[in-house]
């Protein structure tokens, strides 16, 4: 089914900035130095982004990230382990099984992206569905969060579906002293988030299900203007309680693969 | 007494003077303001406004006298006992069934107030009001007590349906014995243009 995107253009290449400062750096290096000096470039990079992969691996428990860490890993051991290289192998088809390695992993990975949509922060998706039949209302906004209803679940039953959330990027998970907060993360976000997860929830949208069932949601401004039209904020904020409700419910009846489906039945597009 | 008087009565009791100033009044037939001040050295203005004040109250006598040059007050002492008391009744809510229970309400558009929400906890904790405009502009925070935080958390927002304050409070499950103090804050927001009402 087509639902016309209720939000902004949001297309991010943020993603493509390290990727493109890596490649300048490389060439640089070959200029000023020789191919050596541009593979050990190519290590550095590789490395660190395999550190970073790593670390949003530990922070979303997402396997494609390992699979992307461990990919970018071996490429970084790949390019420093060729005859030219800062570390060469005395072996030359050592070097070559790592790249290999790499090749499987990589096909692993693009399996997981591009099929699976697995890397995709759904924030956007979220904030598209909760638009979703909600009329138009100008000057409706305030930071005032809002109670969007109550639910039932177990303490457990509340951890697993957080871990869920945490795991598929729908949202990232805050554990409070008697609820838990979920902050719905967009492609684009993942360096602030990954670099300082606790500054990144604040002045965001959030939604809050505590241990005895309430459910309460508070959208943060940019959120509510990312919209194109000026959207009645008390449905808004009720809607996203209620899709949030709606997506416990689908956990408890074990039925939590229809979450992802119907964020990706947006099909929205893979940098947003 | 009214709270006005009451006020003025408490201000000029606390002085540390004011014993040793009635004990003049009570040991001399009539005082004037300096013959007090000089006696008790304080400022003539301090002991003059002391005077004054009592006498408003009626428990002096003040008689005006001319001599030489222009003329002057004395003050005599009328009374041996003051006693301060304050009906408190006119300040309770009128009824406990309050027809401004059914006033429907919702949060003003723009209205500019800050709502900090109590940490873990389904209620406001306080209310950031800002009166003014430019540099005059001041901050004015009002701390709620429980049931005031609950009601608030549950005011419609601005795009929302209007609901009664009596609804309001049966969605917050706020006990009805703290109505008082709920319409207490609803009508200080709604004086500060953070609340609007239904026409």
């Amino acid at each position: 089914m087509y639902y016309p995107n209720k939000l902004r253009s949001g297309t991010k290449f943020t993603a493509l900035i390290p990727a493109l400062i890596m490649l300048t750096l490389f060439a640089f290096a070959v200029v000023l130095f020789d191919i050596r000096g541009g593979l050990a470039v190519m290590f550095v990079s590789f490395t660190l982004f395999s550190v970073f992969s790593f670390f949003l691996y530990l922070r979303t428990h997402n396997s494609s990230f390992l699979a992307g860490s461990l990919m970018q890993l071996l490429f970084g051991l790949y390019f420093a382990s060729v005859p030219r290289g800062i570390f060469p192998f005395p072996d030359e088809r050592m070097a070559w099984f790592l790249y290999l390695c790499g090749i499987v992993i990589g096909v692993w990975m693009v399996i997981l992206v591009v099929g699976k949509r697995k890397n995709k922060f759904k924030g956007r998706e979220v904030f598209e569905l909760a638009a979703r039949a909600t009329e138009l209302s100008a000057d409706g906004f305030t930071d005032r969060p809002r109670p969007a209803g109550k639910s039932t679940y177990t303490r457990d039953e509340l951890m697993g579906f957080a871990e869920y959330i945490r795991r598929n990027l729908i949202a990232l998970p805050y554990r409070e002293e008697d609820r838990v907060v979920f902050v719905p993360i967009r492609m684009g976000d993942e360096y602030h988030f990954n670099f300082s997860p606790d500054s990144f929830r604040q002045g965001r949208t959030w939604i809050a299900l505590d241990f005895h069932g309430n459910v309460t949601v508070s959208m943060s401004k940019s959120d509510y203007l990312a919209y194109k039209e000026e959207l009645s904020f008390d449905q808004l904020c009720s809607n996203l309680g209620q899709l949030f409700i709606k997506f416990m419910e689908y956990y408890k009846k074990g039925e939590e693969e229809r979450i992802v489906y119907q964020l990706n039945e947006l099909k929205l597009s893979q940098w947003m | 007494m009214n709270f006005q008087q009451a006020a003025i009565l408490g201000y000029y009791i606390s002085k540390d003077y004011a014993e040793d100033l009635f004990r003049l009044l009570a040991t001399y037939q009539s005082i004037s303001a300096s013959e007090a001040a000089s006696r008790l050295e304080v400022h003539i203005k301090t002991a003059q406004d002391f005077l004054e004040a009592m006498n408003d109250l009626g428990f002096l006598e003040k008689e005006e006298v001319y001599e030489k040059k222009r003329p002057y007050f004395r003050y005599k002492l009328k009374v041996k006992r003051i006693s301060m008391e304050i009906d408190l009744t006119p300040l309770f809510p009128k009824t406990t069934t309050d027809d401004r229970t059914q006033l429907r309400i919702r949060e003003r558009k723009n209205a500019g107030a800050r709502f900090t929400t109590a940490r873990n906890n389904q209620y406001i904790s306080n209310v950031v009001i800002w009166i003014g405009q430019g540099r005059e502009r001041t901050e004015r925070r009002i701390n709620l007590t429980n049931p005031q935080g609950q009601f608030l958390f549950h005011l419609p927002f601005p795009s929302a349906d209007f609901l009664s304050v009596q609804e309001i409070m049966n969605k917050a499950e706020v006990d009805p014995s703290n109505q008082s103090e709920i319409l207490d804050i609803a009508d200080t927001l709604i004086e500060y243009g953070i609340i609007e009402v239904s026409d």
